[in-house]
């Protein structure tokens, strides 16, 4: 599951992004129950817009951790692009 | 089910599963696998609870509250950009996404009086749950 942790603190929006696999969607609509992929890619987009904030906030202090959660950007977009991808097939 | 209800019933059922996995682990000694949790007493004792929740779950109440959750970022955000958001709408909105993410979960959707399904949602559910509700819930309300 991928999610982020996010702790304001001093005004400084820090985040701790996890990345602990994918059990969205997707494999849902192979069986035809739960959700579409498309639910589990918007949400993401969604986690995405968060992550770009948090890592906007993070340049401003200057943060260690930016090139962290650039990395993790990274990879919360790109999930959400094969999820997109997953429930058009 | 109304959203607050389904995000409270998801809370009371972790934490009574957890509750009874770690009172069976210690019974047990030590390691315990989800199955062999099944079949303790530790388990039998919320079993009807735990047949209760899930029946609560089934049916629309899931796809309700993630409609109820989608309409709530909406009412957070007021058409504007995340820059232009409060720090406490910013945690609002971003507890109600992670809401929405765990509400889309196919394995919510497929919930089963199941080992798999318990180890599931007490690993990895749960942490989220008790992050989210006490902010989740009173928006929702």
């Amino acid at each position: 599951m991928l999610s982020t942790r996010r702790v304001a603190t001093g005004g400084c929006l820090r985040v701790a992004l996890a990345v602990a696999g994918l059990g969205l969607g997707g494999c849902a609509c192979e069986h035809g129950q739960g959700h579409a992929a498309a639910d589990a890619g918007e949400v993401i987009d969604k986690q995405a817009e968060l992550a770009e904030l948090a890592l906007m906030q993070c340049k401003a202090h200057d943060d260690a951790k930016c090139d962290d959660v650039a990395a993790k950007l990274k990879q919360i977009r790109s999930a959400a692009v094969d999820l997109k991808g997953l429930d058009k097939k | 089910m109304a959203a607050a209800e389904t995000i409270e019933t998801l809370l009371h059922l972790g934490v009574a599963l957890k509750d009874a996995f770690v009172k069976a682990q210690d019974v047990a000694g030590g390691d315990l696998s989800w199955a062999d949790f099944m079949k303790s007493d530790s388990f039998k004792s919320i079993s009807g609870f735990v047949e209760s929740s899930l029946s609560k779950l089934s049916g629309p109440s899931l796809d309700q509250a993630i409609q109820a959750v989608r309409a709530k970022q909406i009412s957070v955000r007021k058409g504007r950009a995340l820059t232009q958001l409060s720090v406490d709408e910013i945690k609002q909105y971003s507890d109600l996404v992670d809401a929405e993410q765990l509400l889309v979960h196919k394995e919510l959707k497929q919930a089963a009086n199941s080992p798999t399904f318990f180890k599931w949602f007490v690993d990895d559910a749960l942490p989220t749950l008790v992050s989210i509700a006490k902010v989740v819930v009173p928006l929702l309300l």
